[in-house]
């Protein structure tokens, strides 16, 4: 049995621990606010709050209820549009919605009610750009944005800033309650869940053939009929592999990190482009749920964080029983979804050396659309420069090969180079030579093969654009 | 007034399908589609499905008691095939099961064994073998043969646009239940109620007063509600029949985009004369048109497409050739615009190319030829409004006096990456179904004792607000408050015989209706109110803000009062109105006639920024001078206005339906390969002005319909790109291959490397 807060009420259910919570919630709950719209991840329709109890307060993030597995819910707080819902009228972001005429069909409108609601719990300090950015997960056919995007920037600038300190607080609660963004039974939560056995909680006990789930943002969003019933294990249960630290010179991320967790800890911020980069990953939902071990283990040829990951040349921590061993993650990928992890082993961390101010990175992704889309090609290049010269590169792709791929060549190429645009069109013309695209849904081989050359020379125009004549990289 | 369906919709509390709640002894359906685009069915063999625990039935054309023929226009599409395999989601057989997922399992088990055939996906190589819906059409004024001489430029080419799924968030369902005596009742997410019944009633061999059809809104629908709603309500009444038990189907999103039709792909071949000031003498156009596998709408679509061939311009010398061919994809069908983005497009797409050719602007091209009051159209009806002008002239002042050129043109000689682009899109749209006897609609209205009043229409709530606009036109009308009217769900035994909420017509129809309805009841209301207060006959009465006016004076008699007397002296307080747009008609024979009630017209001006380095772009700002007549509802009208400009940016741009090039199935079938505008996608700025109404129209109130036309807005960003494209380089020359994706855009600009 899994026993959770749906929202004002404790709720058991019987279902197994891989059905998804949007099934749970229209098909055995009867809410039928929270809809359904694509079953992947990809529209927002079906979005929720979840909130996991920290050691103070409660962490409430939005995600989608397609992709989350019941399992997850165990001793946790759901929320879902009718629990948002005051007793009575509108709460001032319903008002304004209403008022900007920014539902129309109304079948996204709960998705991008709780997708706000979800920011203004995880702000102290709301703000237009970032309420609009929480929207980057919610596909809406009828209105254009224009309406939406009024009314997200109206409500944080109406709604002013939480007296709270930390948007896990109590007091953050009550202000949202005060607010009438919440009702009023959000702060008595915690005590409820803290009065909750949630010791029996299933997911806990695994067998050895079960199915290792960390965000599950891809696995269920590809084969959630297959996992319906299948034993899971939810590396979301265990301690301790979560955690980002950072010391002097060294960045360590526990692979069950998410990539929320690593926009918070700040690991990038003087990490070239990379922090601005992260919201090109996925969706705010997603963000919420998708960790930088799944990514990894994923293998998929143009994951993000595995393109970032391998210019930084991080180092991964393994363990199976008792042994625990390091590989570097340029040595990780074997082939196509085929990995140097064998079944009895887990990624435990991943490590790298902070950069330093010689150091220069930058990403790039193209992708169809901008946001919430899967690249065509991603690459990321981190260059250590000393006297106008580069000493080393480390440049990855993905989306042109089998694996996300560490450029070998082109990164040895440029070992010993002065920065230049010479330099540069060398890089361009060996990354081109050293891959091999194919054609698919996300482009046709000729032009990912183009495209990966465009976005090496857009590294050296960003990183470099006084030593470089970039009208020689068009 | 806001949006009705808004207060509700906020708080998730909106029913949609598939929020009934349902008798337990509800089953579900699941498809059986065709696995080939063109083939023949050898084996069908259910066993193994129906001993499946919780499996109750495996439907097939052999179980159908009446016609197994879902056509409206031409009669060429079955229900479930018997053996013939025409494309990759044609439904074979359905299953009914006591959960969906077992449903679905069941579809599995069926063994399906097929006999593949060559297929066709090719509008122009399906022409190339004879396989057309139906005959060509040809729309002609003038001598394009003797005109061509008279020409100082003459640009040829050919123009392909692809088609575009229509991603309504809510995809296709429908539940049926069992009534007495063999009725049915279905609530369908359907745009077209009665068409659901008719079809129902003909494939269960049923009287259509045994067929309801209820609907309650939909989520989205953008005319993929129009035809292909249908099917699935059929099945599950056809359900409902064959085991008498309560039957729901509500199509995943996969199996939407892969079973259903999209907007037709279209590729045209043109040719453009022009003199050497750039009026425009002759335009010869031939559109292919991908039909699918069934003619669906396909040849009113391409109707359409040859009432649009000349957009909001004047050529005195047209031949527009459309050419409706049958393929192996699923029929396309109904998308907002209807065939007329298509046609405006290749227009736009020639202009364009007559404007390199002749080293002058498209604006000055665009401005020279633009429609002028009394100005005949290709079709025989003259253009009566003047609104294509003032558009043009407010938008380009707006240009003008924010420096725009100036501001561009130094951007771009300072900018080595990025690169800005504009362009101006004029639109002139017909309204009305052009099919003449669908231009009708009816109301009845009930007043309640208590005051309140009850509204059933044919219209179809989707989204677009035409339900707040009935609201609006029925208090208007009595001279009432908001709060008194509800709209009702949209049922066929209130409603009867209506056409399908599409061609923008809607509101204005069922509007009008609305206001006959109202005014008739009004009128016995206020005749008793003369009486009840003595009043002579000559007398001055009306209804304002819920009081008797008695010669212009307030009287205390309130309409709650007067409601509750007028029932106890009998009076009849509901009405019933049928509205039939006047002044249409058309023949087909001549392919002359008067088939709009009126044109709705307006300009956009798009500026967008390309990155060169990368091939991407990002849409700026559009301006959108636009004309709604007087606006019932501005947040409705407006709120069409941006979201039909994003779909069109999406079409021309984003979104790229790609098939397997072996199997033709469809690859872009899920919301993580087909990509739709998000937020961020969005333009930065979107201004909309509304052009003041100087005119009478057939409109509702004088308001116009707003539905499709903004949607071809959206068409003037593939033509800032390609002016982007050109200050890159000027020697690139441009390509008339909508979507321009991504892909696209950078394979143009690198085309050496």
């Amino acid at each position: 049995m899994i026993s959770f807060i749906l929202n004002d009420r404790v709720y058991t259910t019987g279902l197994s621990p891989g059905a998804v919570t949007l099934d749970l919630l229209r098909k055995e709950a009867g809410l039928t606010g929270t809809k359904e719209g694509c079953r992947e991840g990809d529209c927002g329709a079906c979005t929720v709050l979840l909130g996991i109890p920290q050691q103070q307060g409660i962490k409430y993030m939005a995600v989608n209820s397609c992709i989350l597995p019941a399992g997850e819910l165990q001793g946790r707080h759901l929320v879902t549009i009718e629990g948002v819902n005051l007793e009575e009228g509108l709460s001032p972001l319903q008002q304004i919605f209403v008022e900007e005429g920014a539902s129309q069909c109304g079948f996204c409108t709960p998705g991008l009610i709780m997708s706000l609601t979800g920011y203004l719990l995880g702000t102290v300090d709301p703000d237009d750009v970032a309420a609009v950015d929480s929207l980057a997960g919610n596909i809406c056919r009828c209105t254009g944005y224009v309406s939406i995007r009024k009314a997200a920037e109206t409500v944080s600038g109406k709604i002013g800033h939480s007296p709270a300190g930390c948007c896990t607080s109590l007091e953050h609660l009550e202000w949202l309650v005060e607010k009438k963004i919440l009702p009023s039974y959000f702060p008595g939560i915690e005590g409820m869940l803290q009065a909750m056995d949630t010791t029996n909680g299933s997911g806990t006990n695994f067998s050895e053939h079960a199915v290792t789930v960390a965000g599950g943002t891809d696995l269920f969003a590809v084969k959630a009929e297959e996992l319906r019933n299948t034993g899971l294990r939810f590396l979301s249960g265990e301690m301790g592999i979560s955690g980002i630290t950072i010391s002097e010179s060294r960045v360590l991320i526990g692979a069950g990190a998410t990539v929320r967790n690593i926009i918070d800890a700040g690991i990038f911020s003087n990490s070239g482009n990379l922090e601005r980069s992260l919201e090109l990953i996925a969706s705010t939902q997603v963000r919420n749920r998708a960790t930088v071990g799944g990514n990894i283990v994923n293998a998929s040829p143009i994951g993000d964080l595995s393109i970032i990951f391998l210019a930084l040349d991080a180092k991964l921590r393994i363990t199976g029983g008792s042994d625990s061993r390091e590989v570097r993650l340029k040595d990780f990928f074997r082939g196509y979804k085929v990995l140097d992890l064998s079944p009895a082993e887990l990624l435990e961390s991943l490590e790298y050396t902070l950069p330093d101010s010689a150091t220069f990175i930058n990403f790039e992704k193209i992708a169809m659309r901008k946001h919430l889309d899967i690249a065509s090609v991603n690459t990321a290049a981190a260059f250590i420069v000393r006297d106008g010269k580069i000493e080393k590169a480390d440049i990855s792709a993905g989306g042109v090969a089998p694996i996300p791929l560490y450029l070998e060549r082109t990164s040895a190429a440029l070992s010993g180079m002065e920065v230049s645009t010479g330099t540069a069109l060398l890089a361009v013309r060996t990354a081109r030579s050293e891959v091999s695209p194919i054609d698919d849904v996300r482009g046709s081989a000729r032009f990912k093969k183009l495209l990966l050359g465009q976005l090496i020379a857009a590294h050296f125009a960003e990183l470099f654009p006084q030593e470089i004549d970039v009208k020689e990289l068009l | 007034m806001k949006h009705q369906d808004a207060l509700l919709h906020v708080r998730g509390s909106s029913l949609f399908v598939d929020d009934f709640k349902l008798p337990g002894d509800l089953l579900h359906a699941a498809v059986l589609v065709s696995p080939v685009s063109h083939g023949e069915i050898e084996t069908l063999e259910a066993g193994e499905a129906l001993s499946i625990p919780g499996v109750e039935a495996v439907i097939t054309a052999e179980d159908i008691p009446g016609k197994n023929q879902i056509g409206s226009i031409i009669k060429d599409e079955t229900l479930l095939t018997e053996k013939e395999l025409h494309f990759i989601g044609q439904p074979v057989a359905f299953v009914l099961a006591d959960t969906p997922e077992k449903a679905r399992l069941a579809v599995k088990a069926i063994r399906l064994e097929t006999k593949e055939l060559p297929s066709i996906v090719d509008p122009r190589a399906a022409f190339e073998k004879g396989m057309l819906i139906a005959p060509p059409r040809t729309f002609s004024m003038g001598n394009t043969y003797v005109a061509w001489e008279r020409c100082d430029c003459i640009v040829s080419g050919r123009a392909d646009s692809g088609g575009q799924e229509h991603l309504y968030l809510e995809t296709q369902g429908a539940f049926a239940v069992p009534m007495e005596n063999g009725s049915i009742r279905i609530t369908s997410g359907t745009q077209g109620p009665t068409f659901v019944q008719r079809v129902a009633a003909r494939v269960l061999n049923l009287p259509m007063n045994k067929i309801e059809v209820d609907v309650g809104r939909l989520g989205g629908a953008f005319g993929g509600k129009e035809d292909q709603a249908t099917p699935w309500a059929v099945m599950a009444a056809l359900g409902v029949q064959l085991t008498g038990k309560p039957v729901k189907l509500v199509l995943n999103r996969n199996e939407d985009m892969t079973l259903t039709g999209k907007r037709h792909p279209y590729s045209s071949d043109f040719r453009l004369g022009l003199k050497s000031d750039g009026t425009m003498l002759a335009w010869e156009v031939t559109y292919y048109q991908n039909g699918g596998a069934a003619s669906d709408l396909s040849t009113a679509i391409l109707e359409r497409t040859l009432f649009h061939s000349t957009n909001a311009y004047f050529i005195p010398n047209v031949k527009a050739t459309g050419i409706c061919c049958r393929t192996n994809l699923p029929p396309n069908t109904a998308f907002r615009g209807f065939g007329a983005p298509q046609a405006m497009y290749v227009l736009e797409s020639a202009i364009y190319s007559a404007s390199r050719e002749m080293g002058i602007s498209p604006l000055e091209i665009q401005e020279r030829n633009l429609l002028k009051k009394g100005d005949e159209f290709p079709y025989g009806m003259a253009y009566e409004g003047d609104e294509i002008r003032r558009s043009w002239k407010k938008a380009l002042g707006m240009y003008k006096t924010g420096k725009a050129d100036e501001r561009i043109r130094d951007f771009n000689s300072s900018n080595v990456i990025f690169k800005k682009g504009v362009s101006f899109m004029p639109v002139c749209f017909g309204i009305s179904f052009t099919h003449i006897s669908m231009n009708q609609a009816n109301a009845l209205v009930h007043v309640y004792t208590d005051g309140s009043v009850g509204i059933s229409t044919g219209a179809v709530e989707m989204g677009q607000g035409v339900n707040t606009k009935i609201t609006q036109v029925a208090a208007r009308t009595f001279g009432i408050d908001l709060f008194r009217i509800k709209v009702e769900t949209t049922n066929t035994t209130r409603s009867a015989n209506t056409s399908p909420t599409a061609a923008s017509s809607a509101a204005d129809m069922n509007g009008n209706a609305v206001r006959i309805a109202c005014t008739d009841i009004l009128k016995r209301l206020l005749t008793f109110a003369a009486k009840h207060l003595d009043a002579a006959e000559d007398c001055q009465i009306e209804m304002m803000h819920e009081k008797v006016i008695l010669n212009g004076k307030k009287t205390d008699l309130e309409w709650n009062k007067l409601v509750g007397l007028a029932y106890l002296a009998r009076v009849n307080l509901s009405s019933q109105a049928h509205y039939a747009t006047p002044g249409l008609h058309f023949s087909k024979s001549k392919e002359k006639g008067r088939p709009f009630s009126y044109h709705v017209a307006g300009t956009a001006v798009t500026e967008i920024t390309l990155d060169r380095l990368r091939g991407v772009f990002s849409v700026d700002s559009v301006w959108i001078v636009h004309d709604v007549g007087e606006s019932i509802n501005s947040v409705v009208d407006r709120g069409q206005v941006e979201g039909g400009l994003l779909q069109g940016i999406g079409w021309v741009t984003l979104e790229e339906l790609k098939y397997h090039p072996d199997t033709d199935r469809l690859l872009s079938d899920s919301l993580a390969t087909y990509k739709v505008p998000d937020i961020h996608f969005a333009p930065g700025e979107v201004d909309i002005e509304f052009l003041a109404c100087h005119s009478e129209n057939a409109g509702v109130y004088n308001s116009k319909a707003v539905g499709e036309p903004p949607f071809m807005y959206g068409i003037g960003t593939y033509f800032a790109i390609l002016e982007a494209i050109r200050a890159c380089d000027p020697e690139i020359p441009p390509v008339y291959s909508a979507p321009l994706t991504n892909e696209k855009i950078l394979l143009l600009l690198h085309k050496n490397r």
